[in-house]
């Protein structure tokens, strides 16, 4: 059975949401927009750089209404992200936060697998 | 906390975007030797179109190597898209200026690459890229030596019948002797 979001270690944790992991299942999970989307890393690196190759300045200077919202749809999740400039910008935060522990929860392994060994 | 970037490839997300643009890279030079040949093949130049169609199963090999190191590795090989092959050229001699050309962006390519591993202390990666490196120089020595048949032999009169006929020729001696 899939822990809840609460008793999963979590990554990270802005305003806006947060970014939990499971390690039974090796998933990471997104909350985010009032909503929890499961994503295997690979799926996770896909969303956060679909979400870093928006271009927001453009997106916000674009005077068409439709250049208010984006689209985001990943190969592996089958959550279709309908994003606000406000909450691309959020998201955008929520992810690099996220990433960077990944980065040095990696790193703290590097240092510490010799020493376990 | 399980190291779930470390789980399925010792790969860096940074190493593996390169490696499959070069993948991709590979991909649109076979594409492009594909076109030159032809080319060569509609404008009478027989052996030369021949020539390229080796380059470009040897380009295609190229991306194979890559795309299987990738996938060795457990990381995520992608299978490129080639779209808007030059399909024409200027003249004969355009086609092996063009053919220089990409031989010595791949190898300025593969250089940035083995540069990124360094950087990132990717050992596995930058020793695997030795033997591309060290094909480089054959690759580019051959297109070198093609279009110098131009300025040797000279376009004029039966000049280009006899450069396309040289051309296939081309060796490269891995000896200082030669």
């Amino acid at each position: 059975m899939m822990h809840t979001a609460t008793q999963l270690p979590e990554i990270y944790t802005s305003e806006a949401g947060a970014v939990y992991q499971c390690d039974r299942h090796n998933r990471l999970m997104l909350s985010f927009a009032g909503e929890l989307t499961m994503l295997k890393l690979d799926a996770f690196l896909r969303l956060k750089h679909a979400v870093d190759s928006i271009d927001l300045a453009a997106m916000a200077s674009n005077p068409d209404r439709s250049s208010d919202f984006s689209i985001i749809t990943l190969c592996g999740c089958d959550r279709c992200f309908v994003l606000t400039l406000t909450e691309l910008h959020t998201l955008k935060e929520l992810l690099a936060g996220a990433k960077f522990v990944l980065e040095l929860n990696r790193m703290l392994h590097e240092c510490l697998a010799p020493s376990i060994v | 906390m399980k190291d779930l970037l470390r789980l399925r490839t010792s790969l860096s997300e940074t190493i593996e975007q390169i490696l499959n643009d070069q993948i991709k890279m590979e991909a649109e030079a076979s594409a492009m030797y594909l076109a030159m040949s032809s080319w060569c093949d509609r404008n009478g130049f027989d052996y030369s179109a021949g020539y390229f169609k080796k380059q470009s199963d040897e380009e295609r090999e190229h991306m194979l190597r890559l795309f299987k190191f990738v996938s060795d590795m457990g990381g995520r090989a992608v299978s490129p898209s080639v779209s808007g092959t030059q399909m024409e050229f200027e003249s004969f001699r355009s086609v092996f200026e063009q053919a220089l050309q990409q031989e010595i962006a791949v190898t300025q390519s593969f250089n940035r690459m083995a540069d990124k591993c360094q950087k990132e202390k990717d050992y596995v990666t930058f020793t695997f890229l030795q033997w591309f490196l060290k094909e480089q120089i054959e690759e580019e020595y051959v297109a070198r030596r093609a279009l110098e048949l131009f300025e040797v032999i000279g376009e004029e009169g039966t000049g280009l019948y006899e450069i396309d006929k040289r051309v296939p020729k081309i060796t490269y001696e891995d000896t200082y002797e030669d």
